[in-house]
């Protein structure tokens, strides 16, 4: 291509329809409401962890639950906290990230909030199967306790489906974000 | 520091950038409500960056700096999309009828084949049809002038034969 033919593109790509330019003040104002709706989530989120874990501690309390069905609450307590905590903790990050002015001119920026999700879905995938590996033990424990029945089976293994499509789906998100962060250290 | 703070002076930059604003985010992003949607992103940070602006740089290379990061913020949230996904329908839509319906084609082509390049040599030639020179580009870029050369040789060579294949 030479600088002739080169002209003749730029002034074609430069000739492009313009579109309407937007109101500025109709435009800042729904980036305020989107900011208003991330922090939100952030506080149900976590109202909604205190309720259930407040729940399922006094329910078992109140019930007086074998060792086994204890254990497994505990446990599935102490899984969600530690990964709300982990998560919300990468999550505040890239949030003071995509505060920060430095976003719209630093690339350094946007390679951490593209580490940083990747974490996030490195994350779940990890708590995901230790979450069945829990389960499924809990499970062999229960038979072996109580034994068979089939109706608990089925339950279970819509369950672990459920569970797998989401660790597949993490899979797929976690490729597609490395990818992204290898283009942008190219 | 000549920062930027007044809301007259900044909406009249934003007029002037919008139509480079809508250009850059077309080679960003091929579907025109994605693509309208992040030149309203690309203006919203031109907005909220211009108080941080400060005399390092001139003004335009400033600007353009910021709208290219927003078009990288972009492709990092819209990860689920390939970046090189190419909307055919672009292509097979009718031309209209007018006599400026050739060059109306041949836009879209060069919006297509712009979409198709690597993100890397996507940024040089987007740059590059807005007529800004080497030193410029290195500069918004944050890449060295040999590199800007190496990419925007590759660039044209790869854009030479995707425009190529469309005819």
């Amino acid at each position: 291509m030479d600088n002739n033919e080169f002209e003749q593109l730029s002034s074609l790509w430069q000739s492009t329809d313009k579109k309407p330019m937007p109101q500025m003040d109709k435009v800042l104002k729904r980036h305020k409401r989107q900011g208003v709706i991330l922090r939100l989530n952030l506080c149900i989120e976590m109202l909604a962890l205190i309720v259930l874990t407040y729940l399922l501690i006094t329910s078992a309390l109140n019930n007086g639950l074998e060792f086994i069905k204890l254990t497994w609450i505990s446990f599935v307590t102490v899984w969600a906290v530690i990964i709300f905590i982990l998560a919300s903790r990468s999550r505040l990050d890239s949030l003071k990230q995509l505060k920060s002015q430095e976003i719209s001119t630093s690339i350094e920026i946007h390679k951490k909030l593209i580490k940083n999700e990747i974490y996030r879905w490195n994350l779940n995938i990890k708590a995901t199967w230790a979450f069945i590996l829990i389960f499924m033990v809990f499970n062999i424990a229960l038979i072996y306790q109580n034994g068979f029945e089939l109706n608990n089976l089925l339950t279970e293994a819509v369950l672990m489906a459920g569970l797998f499509i989401s660790i597949f789906f993490f899979v797929i998100k976690n490729k597609k974000a490395k990818e992204i962060l290898h283009t942008l250290e190219q | 520091m000549v920062s930027i703070t007044k809301d007259t002076e900044k909406e009249a930059l934003i007029a002037k950038f919008w139509p480079q604003i809508s250009r850059a985010a077309a080679g960003y992003e091929n579907r025109p409500a994605l693509s309208d949607e992040l030149a309203q992103e690309m203006a919203l940070s031109v907005w909220r960056s211009l108080e941080g602006f400060n005399d390092q740089c001139s003004l335009n290379t400033y600007i353009y700096r910021v709208i290219h990061n927003t078009g990288i913020d972009h492709i990092r949230r819209h990860s689920k999309i390939s970046e090189d996904e190419l909307d055919e329908a672009m292509l097979c839509e009718s031309p209209t009828p007018e006599k400026s319906a050739l060059q109306a084609q041949r836009q879209k082509q060069l919006i297509v084949a712009v979409n198709q390049l690597p993100l890397s040599l996507r940024q040089v030639m987007l740059l590059k049809l807005e007529d800004l020179n080497n030193i410029e580009m290195s500069e918004v870029l944050g890449i060295s002038e040999a590199n800007v050369g190496v990419r925007l040789h590759r660039a044209k060579e790869q854009l030479s034969k995707l425009l190529a294949g469309m005819n």
